[in-house]
């Protein structure tokens, strides 16, 4: 079987300049696992996933309703990152780079999942994957809430509120204006606290 | 000198009690060992190669697959332009046909009338005798009483 690759612009762009000064330990460190696994090196990228495997799941978890489509945007972010490497330049920031990857391979399962699951996307939402208490009203509610919203508003609210991802920086991972990102934000924050109104005054 | 900036309203900051709803309904599997079998997987894919793609991804590449991607808006446009070609084909055809039925029936008027005739009739030979006849002579043999 071949792979489906990713469009040139999931892995060739944004270039994301690393700051200025000079590098940390840490920043130090991710460059020489980045360059070794340029290099061919397994356990160098072992080594970059490790670090950023808990970033990516989350990037992805904002943008697709379950835990298992998330699960597989990072698997898939990953394979065509490490398929990409010999584009990345190490000047960029890496976590930027895969995470514009992984956005992408989750938008792409989105989509794919809107096409063929449209009947399912409220129980893949309020379906648990480790949280017992998920089966509640509260999160039912919420549930309900969400999908009135369109993918991209939710995509935002969640990198934005839960993440803490900057308007720019959703912005670079959608694939949207910065002013679309704080307008989709404005947006799903009225929607949401109108359609959870009542949520305190019930016991 | 720009106006200042309007204090964010009410309704765009963010509300401490969804978003703490937001943050458990998009919670991270927690444990270790959780990740460390995600990083054993991603890394058993990459090791692989594209053979350990998800299974989203796989049922994208089966020769078949593509037939699941017809639309039906599709299929109609495709029946739509063949029934239009087919309906153009049977028009040509019966407009031919038509053609080839007077030809043929009027070939074979003209050889019944050369079989009553002791010479066959020369299309010539009869341009040449109509030059003589008078412009309204068959007009006057068909109503004699007008004239």
């Amino acid at each position: 079987m071949t792979a489906i690759p990713l469009p040139l612009s999931a892995v060739a762009a944004p270039v994301v300049p690393m700051s200025a000064e000079p590098p940390t330990a840490d920043q130090a460190a991710e460059r020489a696992l980045v360059l070794a696994a340029q290099a061919g090196d397994h356990e160098a990228f072992a080594g970059l996933v490790r670090r950023h495997q808990r970033r990516a799941y989350a990037v992805a978890r904002a943008i697709v309703l379950s835990h298992d489509d998330a699960e597989d945007a990072v698997q898939e972010g990953f394979l065509h990152a490490f398929r990409a490497l010999d584009r990345f330049r190490p000047e960029q920031a890496f976590g930027a780079w895969l995470h514009r990857i992984v956005a992408n391979a989750a938008l792409d399962i989105a989509r794919r999942r809107k096409v063929r699951d449209a009947d399912e996307l409220p129980e893949t939402l309020a379906s648990p994957h480790r949280d017992p208490a998920e089966a509640d009203e509260l999160r039912a509610r919420l549930a309900r809430a969400l999908d009135t919203l369109s993918a991209r508003q939710r995509a935002v609210i969640v990198l934005h509120d839960v993440e803490g991802f900057k308007h720019a920086e959703i912005g670079a991972l959608l694939g949207i204006p910065e002013g679309t990102a704080r307008s989709d934000l404005h947006h799903a924050r009225t929607h949401l606290r109108r359609q959870l109104r009542n949520l305190r005054s019930e016991p | 000198m720009s106006a200042p900036r309007k204090p964010a309203s009410r309704a765009t900051e963010a509300d401490p009690v969804v978003t703490e709803l937001l943050r458990t309904a998009h919670a991270p599997p927690g444990g270790e060992p959780y990740w460390a079998g995600l990083e054993d997987r991603i890394m058993a894919s990459v090791r692989s190669g594209p053979a350990r793609l998800s299974l989203v991804v796989q049922e994208r590449v089966s020769w078949w697959s593509g037939f699941g991607e017809f639309r039906w808006t599709d299929l109609r446009a495709a029946g739509l332009v063949a029934a239009t070609l087919a309906l153009l084909a049977a028009g040509a055809s019966f407009v031919r046909e038509q053609a080839d039925d007077a030809r043929a029936r009027e070939l074979a008027m003209r050889a019944a009338i050369e079989a009553t005739l002791p010479l066959p009739i020369d299309d010539a030979m009869l341009s040449r005798a109509r030059r003589h006849l008078a412009p309204d002579a068959p007009e006057r043999y068909l109503n004699p009483l007008d004239y």
